[in-house]
Formats: C-alpha cells, structure tokens, sequence
C-alpha cells in the first residue's frame, strides 16, 4: 500500500480550501459567537478572515518566491532543523485536536438528531475507513472528488440559506454588544480559523500557474461570503434565544420544518454536514501525515496514518465525549494553537520573505 | 484466487469498511424499525395535578401526549390516543407516559404543546425547559394555553383529528398569520422572555360544552362581526354526535418574564396591532355615522395596506414617541339600522368626514392599545428595541431616571398621527 | 514424399476430424493434392475455381503453372510448417509431387447474421446497423464510415487455441500514438487458452482489472464506434463478437446514448440527467430508505411515516429482511425472465406482478412502501443499462450500508466509492472526467450538451491528436 500523492490544480486547490474554511464554522460557531458578541457576532467572521486572507496572502507570496519546495525544506534551510521539527510538531497536534473536536462536535450533534441508539464506535467505524481511505489515496484524488462534491455543497448551502431568509425576523433588533466583546469573541473563537496553513504545508504538491491565484483566493472569498451570510442568517431568525440552539445550520432548516408536504427539510443540512466532516476529517488526517513524515522522515507514511487512528480513538473515547467538555476544550486550549497559523507561520513566513528580497536586491 | 486475495489485502481500508459494514449488518437483520419502538407524540398538553387526585404526593405535572398508534390496515387512518401520566417534573412523567404504552416518547413530530392555565401562575420557563432542551422537538412548535384541562383539550383535538382534516396547529398557523401578527410558537415565546422588552405572547382557546357537535370556531361571540374577513365560517366543520367546542376567538395571554402578566381578548389584539407595522390584515368599523348617502349606518372597513412609521424626540429628557400610521382602507360592509345594503360600494367615495371619523377611531383605538401596553407594563410592540436604537444615550438617561426601569412606558408621551387613503 | 503421405500426415496431424477434406488426382504423372476444412470453405467455389482448372488442365502441370490456372485471388506460397494454420483459417492447401512448395487458396466461407438494430441500444431515429458476430462485417461496418486514408486496421491473433483474430481500428492523426502503441502491448502480453467474446479482453485490458468498475467502452452499433473514434479513441473488433470495445473509457460515456445526438439538443441534456438521477435513485434508494426505517424515523414527514407505520405493522419481517426478500424476489423474476422462452414471458409476468406482488401485500407478507421503493429502484435501474450490473452491486452495497450504519454510512459510502472512481486512470483518462477533474470543454458534451455546432473541440479527458473537430468558419 502506498500514498500516492500527485499535484492539485488551481481549482482542486481552492475547492480543498473551500472546505477547510467553510466545514468546521456552521455548525457550532455561529451559536457560540452569540454569547460573548450578540447580536453583532457576524462581524467575528469578518475580523478573522481577514486574517485568514492574510495568511493565504502569504502563502501566495511565498508559493511565488518557491514554486515548486517543500515548505519544510524552505525552513530547515532558513532557520535549522530544530525550529522546523518543532514547528512541525505543534502543527501535527493541531491538525490532531482540530479533528478531535470536529468530530467530538458532528458525533453530539448526530447523537442527538438522528442516531438516538447508537454509539460512538458506529461513528469512529463510520468516519475511520472513509476518512483514512480518503487519506491514503492521496491529495489529488481529495482534491477530484471535493469538485465532485462542490456542486453538491455549494448547492445545499445555498439552499439552506434560502430557506434561511424566510426564518428572519423582520422586527427591530437591539443591537447592545461593544467592540471589546466582538474582540473577546474572535480570540476566544480564533482557533476555528487558520487551517489555512494546510496550503503551506503542501506547498510543494500545489500546481498553480501564473493567472490563476484569482480562482484561489476566489474560493477563499465564497467560503467566506458563505460563513458570514449563514452566521447572519442564524442570528436573525433565532435573535435572542440563538444561545439555545447550537448546530447553526441545522436550526436555520429546522425553523422551516416542513417544506412542500416533503417532510423535514432539514436533513439536507445533515446531509451537508457528513459531507463536509469527511472531507474536513481527510484534510486534517493528510495535514497530520505530512507533518509526520516531515518529523520522521524515515518511518513508512502508513505508520502515521495508523499513529493517527490509534490515538484518535483513544483520545474520543477517554478525553471527549460530550459537548460541553469539547466547548470548553476548544475555547480554552485550542486558541493557544492558534499561535501557530496567526503567529509562528506568518512571522517566520515574513523573515524568509525579506530575507530573500535583501539578497535579490543585493544581486 | 491466491493472487486476487493478495489483490484486496493490498486495500485495507475496503477489507475494513466491509468488514465493519458486515459486523453492523448482521444485527440489522434483527432489527426492529424504530417505528415501532417509538411513540410518534403530535401535541403535548400539560396539566397540573389536583390536590384530591393525587397519587404520590410529591407530583407536579401531569403530562398528556397525543400519540400516533399505527394499525395495520390499508387505509392509512391516522389514529391517535391521549396517553397520560403524572411525575414530579416533566420528564419523569414522559418517561412514564413512555412506559405506559411500552415504547420510547418520540418527540420529533410534536406541532403542538398545550398548557393548563393553572401552570402559568408559576414561571412557565421552569416546566418548558424540558421541552426546550429536546433537541428533537423543532423550534416551530406551537405553543398555546387553555382553561380547561390540557388532557380534555387533547381529547377533543383527538376527535377532531379523527373526524376532519383540520388539525389545532392549522387554526393557531392561521391565528398567527391573521390575527395576532405573532408566531406563536416555542421558539417566539423564548425570544419574547430573552428579548428586551420580555415579553412573550400566547394564544389562549377554550372548551365550551355546547349542543351541535365539534367545532373549530375561528372569531367568537367577543368579536363577532368585529373580523368580517375572519369570520369562522369557512374555517368550522360540524359532525353530529360530539358536544365539545374547540373555540379560538383570539384570545391571547401576555407573559413577562416567563410569568403570566394578563389576558387580552382578540379585540385587544386587534388593536394593539394597529400598532404594528408588520401587520396588515384587520377591519375598522365606524359606528352610527351618518352623511348624504348613509343613515345610522355602521361601515366596516378592511385594512388594504398599512404603514406605521416611528420616530422619537427627547424634550428635557422626557421622550415624545410620535407613531405615524398611513393606511389603505376600503370599504368591506355596510350595516344601516335596518341590516340592508343600501348602496352599491363598490363605487362609494369616502369624504372627508368619513375620513375624519375613521381618524378618530384609529386614534382611539391606538390610544386604547397603548393604555392596554401601559396598565400591564408590557411592551408588547416593542418601543424599547426603537428608542434603543435611535438613540442609545437620550434612551439610557431617561431610563436612568425612572424609579422603576420597567415603567417607561407610563412615562413617554406618544403623539398619535393617521393618514387615510381610502381604496 | 508422396502427395498420398504428406495429405495423410496432415490429416492425422488434424486428429482425423471429420470436416477434414481431400483429394488427389493424377495428371499426367503428376500427383495433385488437395486439403481442406469442409465446414469453413466453400465448396462451390473449391470444385469451380480450383478443382475444375487443375483437372482440365492438359500437359505437365508445375507450380508455376498451378499458380496461373487457380481462379482465385487470394493465393499465397506457404511453407510446410503454415500449412495448418493456413487450412485452419479457411484455405485449400494444394500440393505437387513434383515440388516440395504449396499453395494455400483463401476460399474461408460460412453463414453469418445479416447486420440488425441490437436489442441492447434501440433508436428512435438514427441509423439501426448493429454489429454482427463476422469481423469481416463489423470492419465494413466501420469502413463505410470513413472512406478515409486515416482508418487504420491493425491485426492481431489472441489465444491459444482459438487463435482469434482481433483488429485494433483506429483514426491515424487523431488517436493517440502512444494509447495505440499501449493498447498492442497488451494485447500481445495476453497469454489465454481462448478469447470466445470481445468481454474477454474488457477485464484483460483494464488497468485494474479486479475493479468493480466498467473500464472499457462497449458498443454494439458502427455509429457510435464511429462517433468514439473521431473523438480519438481506439476501438477493438473481435472476431465472434458483436461488441466492439473502445478505450479509454470514461463514466460519461455510458451516460451518453446514441439517440441523444439524433433528438434536440435540449432534451437529451434532460434525458441525461434523468439517467444521472436513475443511477442515483437505483443506488441510493433502497438503502435510504431502509435507513429511514431504521435509524432517522423522525425525519419522515408525518403523513408518510403514519402510510408506513399503518402498512409495515402487519409484516412479520423486520425492515431488513423484508426488503432483501423483495429484491431477491425481484432478481429470481429477473433472471427467469431472461431466460425463459418469450411465451412463457407473460406467464411470469402474470405470477411475478400479480401473484407474488399483490397478493403478497394483502396476504401481509410485504408492505406496499417497500415495494414501491424496490420497483422505482430496479426499473431507474435500466436508465442506464450499460452500467446495470455494476449498479446493481452497489445498489446491494448501499442497501447493507443504510441497514448497519443509517445515513453516515450511505454518504460515507458515496464517498469511498467516489473516491475510488477518482483514483482511476485508464489509459491517462480520469474515471470521471470531465466531472472531475472538472474539464469545462468536455461538459459540452457531458451532462449538459449543446448543439453540435458549439461542439468545435475533441475531448480534452485523454490524450488524442487534433484537438480541433470543426472550422470556425462552419458554425
């Protein structure tokens, strides 16, 4: 059994960043911005995909500068061995909780929608085979079958977003939140972004030509059009009792139960939201071999991909099992991690940067 | 065959999808359609248990679950029975209730929830909250009050499940589009309490135990002819047999807080949304007016289209809310002293003095809505959200300057403007 | 050696068959020695153009003069060690006793179908040529579709034993050089006993031959050949076959069907997506509803699940036995049907639907929801008939996924199998391109299609030369 991992295109690239962006912010993120930013909280997205722009800016800068390096060859030649190792171990641990909590976060919402009787092994049997599957098989065939599933995502997005707009209310709102909780709100919540450090890390098995950065960062805009609209949408069909209810884009279908005399529509968000989890999960998994297989380089790929399973079900089943746990795990510890992709990548980013412009100007 | 074995070992993640797919398979086999281990509950009502019929002292609530049993039969009726039973909180009694009937309380399909108007003396959040923790239960599930017990209440929708095709969630989805201008949901009860104003609305139906059979009565005896456009004719259906009355007139409890606060009768209603802006379906009715063509006559006017504009001033501190309503009106009915039409309508032309008495009546009818809102301390209409927003500072001096936070209403001096354009 | 002992050591050589034919007469002095196989050759054209020539020749006959007198065409000098094959391809080998060389005369006759509309792909309006089961034939076929210098036929002899004759037709200048060159590689690895019918090759060609998946293109019509191989593909005639095969072979292909380039441009782009939404029901169907039944009841809408509640009560099976009963009740009735001579058919029909179905539901055997969604997905089924033995593997697959896992494992089923279909390259074109990758001039042609003149450009999916079909000038 080999990885086989072969070039993306520009397209494949910017579907993958798609998901990485959109997946892990509708369904949990939309209720939780409430409670510190209220009525205000479409604005977090905002604040923070800036950043995020920021960081896919930089990885354009740098894909230019190095078309065709590994990221962690760049480093080790900038900065050594020893920053890169450990640079590549805090990503490897945060591709790792990022994947604990999103599927801690899709297993409560399935438990408690439509899988009463079943238990968290069903889903670790479920999400395992598909998700390493789609890991071992490589980024390319990710990247085809993601624009296979664009049409599909994009769709019932849409959709529900549509359906969405018929939930809001139409009365006055009592906008009372101050800039500083906004701020508070993008810190405590940061962690849910910058998996946009994923581009970095296959900088190498990124085709993309010279006209083309525009469909890239297009797909970064949509995703975040996206992410704002469905956290605006949620707030204002649920307003001040958003808090209640936690899976977003679920809500904004269930509030609008039955469609057409087709029962409940809200399904089709469901649908969405498996989808996306796998993909996510994937990317997570592959974010996770690469930085293995940096650390050790001399080890079989597969390892890592076992390593991976091993501790992941570990970890499920005896750290995270029921939301709150997964919140409170994902608002205090995770931001920490969030260093890495707003403060460690960008700075040592920007330092190879100028460095390299000295000595071009020099020359 | 050796090489073809060797050939799948070399997928293994395909030997473990099949695998895993075949060890949850086999059980499947075995495995029962959830349908028949959950009870699909279509309303719940909830009672408090009586003194002299308590069984276990400690019990709070009684809850009521209309509940779907299937038969096996190949005419699809759909054939409910009300399940019951009495627990010290309300999940204790569902559990019960699902142990009665000997499956799991499925909570999916529930469209409606019926309180005892004897709960609402207490909180009410603190007995909806089981309800509103289950995830399964959608946010768009009615919410309404009765006078009678939930159990009775639940019964006599049975009957009329069985009987018609109108379901009590139909009468409150019409209730809502065209007499309180309110969802009346689950969900709009908790954005009321959370909201800033804490308000939350309620539509209150009784039981009356009359001759002629079941009935759903949209507009009773209180409003009468008052919603011509209303009216329960088209909305009642009468089977033989039955003496229980589902009666809807629009009644509608106010909440504060979670408490109840005070009944308003659907005329109430009526006039407080003239208030609103986002409703538009209503009638005026100018009594006794008299002119060249009409003598003593009672004209009553449907709403064509409506716009209520808002705007605040602050004078010393002291907040002018001046509600400027410009609306469309034509005319739907004449009634002279004799009960005769007298004239074609379709061509009447309303005068200034017809326009006059309708000004005065609106004016009126506002000024009552606003003393309804002021008496009871409920901002139904939501000034709060309005002034907050226009201008936050003025807003929180004034507030600052009550005694009492939740009186502003009392306090602000609202000027009355109506524009008439007849159709 | 003597004419007599060499016929005779050919004869034994061919173990004495029976089909074995020959003759040797004298003329003056000279032995004359015919061989050949009675049931391949014809026998009028043997006695007239051969026989007759050399019998009523007078003087001293030679090879030379043998070679002049025969009235045939197809005539060709072979050694000893060809003699065999030569008569076993339909020659009559004759022989001198004054010369040690032979002469092998091409008179290959037997009887073959007439080319008729195959049952398989029916047209409304179009040609209704259909291949037959003579490679001779199929070759016209083909060549009277392009009277061009570019057709290229190219000979091979597969098997063993039955030494069949499979020709690689191809489009010079517009088929990839290097696709051909790959395609004759692995032809000529193949080392097998027979090749009886062109699907012998279909799993021998693939690039992954254990694959569930369809890998070669098959068509049973010259027009739709004609059509693949103007877009660059190779097809592959065998001889016994009426499927011509064509590589590569993406998933669209089967989605596309010849009636669609003979109707409106707009209808087939909605007949296509009835297929696409055939293929996905047919797969999807059972298994969802069987995971409805079991995992999501409460997703149903309530006037659904009371028709379901009220109809399934009576069954003694549970949800999952009930519905595999079904559909192995369905795939009994299909395979008998197959099989069973055409007036017999109706009698099936009759115990299948009637008997079975009907008085099945009022005996409160089966319910009528799980009939219903069994029927839509064995009949959405033959949207696609082509692919119909894969569907319904993955229809049954689906089916297992929706009863252990629910909904997770449908959509986590799609997305293996997706996946896998990705990781598919067949002769350098993707599985499911123009999908994915997403190849915006190829969906010209894909699920959506527009008219013929907006169709300038050759599928960009694999390798082909020439990409461009059609001058500016003729839009």
């Amino acid at each position: 059994m080999k990885v086989l991992d072969r070039s993306i295109t520009a397209w494949q690239t910017g579907i993958i960043l798609f998901i990485l962006l959109f997946a892990n912010k509708i369904l949990i993120l939309p209720s939780l911005l409430y409670e510190d930013a209220k009525l205000e909280a479409f604005l977090v997205p905002i604040f923070l995909f800036v950043l995020e722009l920021g960081l896919i800016f930089l990885f354009y800068r740098i894909k230019t500068k190095y078309p065709s390096e590994r990221f962690s060859d760049i480093l080790k030649n900038h900065y050594g061995k020893f920053v890169t190792y450990s640079l590549y171990v805090l990503i490897l641990v945060f591709f790792f909780c990022k994947a604990l909590l999103l599927y801690n976060v899709t297993y409560i919402f399935f438990r408690n929608m439509i899988y009463k009787d079943s238990g968290n092994i069903l889903f670790l049997f479920c999400f395992l085979p598909v998700v390493n599957h789609l890991a071992i098989i490589g980024l390319r065939v990710i990247g085809r079958t993601a624009q296979l599933f664009f049409p599909v995502i994009i769709f019932i997005s849409l959709f529900c977003i549509c359906i969405g707009f018929f939930g809001i209310n139409s009365s006055p709102l009592l906008y009372q939140a101050s800039i500083n909780d906004v701020f508070r709100s993008c810190l405590k919540h940061i962690s849910a972004f910058g998996d946009s450090i994923f581009l970095f890390i296959f900088m190498d098995k990124i085709k993309i030509q010279k006209g083309q950065w525009k469909i890239v960062f297009s797909f970064a805009g949509i995703a975040m059009l996206f992410v704002v609209t469905i956290t605006t949408v949620f707030i204002l069909s649920y307003t001040y009792t958003s808090f209640m209810h936690p899976f977003a884009i679920f809500e904004i279908m269930s509030y609008v139960k039955e469609f057409g005399g087709l029962g409940r529509i809200d399904i089709i968000s469901m649908v969405l939201i498996i989808i996306l989890t796998y993909f996510q999960l994937a990317l997570y998994l592959k974010g996770f071999m690469e930085s293995f297989h940096v650390i050790f380089s001399k080890i079989d790929n597969i390892y890592s991909v076992l390593t991976f399973n091993i501790v992941f079900v570990l970890a499920v089943n005896y750290v995270v099992l029921n939301l709150s746990k997964g919140v409170i795990y994902g608002e205090t510890i995770l931001p920490y991690f969030s260093i890495i992709s707003f403060v460690f990548i960008p700075a040592l980013v920007v330092v190879m940067l100028l460095k390299k412009r000295r000595k071009e100007r020099k020359k | 065959m050796k090489h073809f074995v060797v050939n799948l070992f070399k997928t293994p993640m395909f030997l473990i999808f099949a695998l895993i797919t075949l060890i949850y398979a086999l059980p499947a086999l075995g495995k029962q359609a959830e349908l028949s281990r959950y009870a699909v509950v279509t309303a719940i009502g909830i009672d408090n248990v009586e003194e002299e019929n308590l069984e276990n002292p400690e019990n709070k609530f009684e809850v009521s679950l209309l509940t779907f049993i299937p038969i096996a039969e190949q005419t699809f009726t759909e054939t409910y029975k009300v399940i019951s039973a009495q627990g010290r909180s309300i999940s204790e009694a569902m559990d019960l209730a699902g142990l009665h009937i000997g499956r799991e309380i499925g909570l999916s399909h529930v469209k409606s929830v019926i309180m005892n108007t004897d709960l609402l003396k207490d909180d009410v959040s603190k007995f909806l909250d089981y309800l509103s923790r289950s995830k399964n239960m959608a946010a768009s599930t009615k919410l309404l009050a009765t006078d009678s017990k939930a159990k009775d209440f639940l019964n006599a929708v049975q009957k009329l499940n069985s009987e018609s095709s109108i379901k009590v969630s139909e009468v409150i989805n019409f209730n809502t589009n065209y007499i309180y201008s309110s969802d009346s949901s689950f969900e709009t009860f908790f954005k009321g309490m959370f909201g800033p104003t804490k308000v939350s609305l309620v539509p209150f139906l009784t039981i009356n135990d009359t001759e002629g059979g079941i009935s759903v009565a949209s507009g009773g005896e209180q409003s009468g002819g008052q919603e011509s456009s209303n009216g329960g004719g088209q909305n009642s259906s009468t089977t033989s047999g039955q003496n229980e009355e589902i009666v809807n007139s629009g009644d509608t409890l106010i909440f504060k807080d979670g408490k109840l606060k005070t009944m308003l009768t659907g005329f109430d209603m009526k006039k407080i949304n003239l208030v609103r802006g986002d409703y538009t379906t209503g009638s005026i009715e100018v009594k006794d007016y008299t002119d060249k063509i009409f003598d003593h006559a009672n004209l009553i006017f449907e709403i064509f289209d409506k716009s209520v504009q808002y705007k605040v001033k602050y004078e010393n501190g002291t907040p002018i809310f001046y509600i400027n309503a410009q609306m469309t009106l034509a005319l739907s009915e004449v009634e002279n002293g004799d009960g005769m039409v007298e004239k074609n309508v379709e061509f009447f032309v309303v005068d200034q003095k017809c326009i006059n008495a309708l000004e005065n009546k609106i004016r009126r009818s506002v000024a009552d809505a606003i003393g309804i809102m002021r008496d009871n301390q409920t901002d139904i209409v939501d000034f709060y959200t309005f002034m907050h927003n226009s201008d936050k500072k003025a807003f929180n001096n004034f507030l600052d300057s009550l005694e009492d936070r939740e009186d502003y209403l009392n306090r602000i001096v609202f000027k009355i403007g109506v524009d008439i354009l007849s159709k | 050696m003597k004419v007599e002992n060499k016929i005779k050591s050919l004869t034994k050589k061919l173990h004495n068959s029976i089909d074995v034919a020959n003759r040797v007469i004298k003329k003056n002095g000279v032995d004359v020695g015919f061989i050949y196989l009675k049931s391949i050759t014809d026998n009028l054209i043997f006695s007239q153009a051969i026989f007759e020539p050399v019998s009523n020749f007078d003087g001293q006959i030679n090879f030379e003069i043998l070679e002049q007198i025969v009235k045939a065409n197809d005539v060709s000098k072979v050694e000893e060690k060809e003699i065999i094959d030569k008569i076993l391809k339909g020659s009559v080998v004759v022989m001198l006793s004054n010369s040690e060389e032979f002469l092998a005369i091409d008179i290959l006759n037997y009887n073959t179908r007439a080319p008729s509309e195959p049952p398989t792909s029916p047209v409304i309006m179009g040609p209704r040529e259909g291949f037959t089961e003579d490679l001779k034939t199929n070759m016209t076929l083909i060549r009277r579709r392009f009277y061009s210098d570019q057709l290229v036929f190219k000979e091979a002899t597969v098997g063993d034993t039955t030494k069949t004759q499979v020709v690689i037709a191809y489009l010079d200048g517009i088929a990839d050089e290097k696709i051909v060159k790959e395609i004759k590689k692995k032809i000529s690895k193949i080392k097998i006993d027979g090749v009886v019918d062109s699907y012998y090759l279909l799993s021998l060609l693939a690039s992954r031959p254990n694959s569930v998946l369809k890998q070669v293109g098959c068509a049973e019509k010259p027009d739709i050949i004609a059509a693949k191989m103007l877009e660059g593909r190779v097809a592959i005639i065998v001889d016994n076959s009426p499927i011509v095969l064509t590589i590569p072979f993406v998933f669209l292909e089967d989605l596309q069907n010849s009636n669609d380039y003979y109707i409106n441009y707009i209808y087939s782009t909605f007949i296509r997506f009835i297929r696409l939404m055939g293929i996905f029901i047919s797969v999807l169907g059972p298994g969802a509803y069987i995971a409805l039944q079991l995992f999501h009841y409460n997703i149903l809408p309530i006037k659904y699940l009371i028709t379901i509640a009220d109809t399934t009560q009576q069954v003694p099976f549970t949800p999952f036995i009930e519905i595999l009963f079904i559909l192995l009740l369905f795939q009994i009735l299909y395979e008998v049907s197959l099989r069973l001579p055409s007036y017999l058919g109706l009698a099936t029909s009759i115990v299948g639907a009637l008997i079975l179905g009907d008085t099945g539901v009022k005996a409160g055997l089966i319910s009528p929801p799980t009939v219903i969604v069994v029927a839509i997905a064995k009949i959405a089924l033959y949207t696609v008939p082509e692919q119909s033995a894969q569907v319904n593997i993955f229809q049954f697959v689906f089916l297992v996924l929706g009863a252990a896992v629910g909904l997770l494992g449908l959509i986590g089923g799609c997305i293996y199998l997706l996946a896998y279909a990705n990781s598919i390259e067949n002769y350098g074109a993707p599985y499911l391109a123009p999908f994915s990758p997403f190849i915006l001039s190829d969906n010209k042609d894909g699920l959506f299609k527009v008219p013929l003149s907006e169709m300038t450009e050759r599928p960009k999916s694999f390798e082909n030369e020439n990409k461009e079909r059609m001058d500016e000038s003729s839009r």
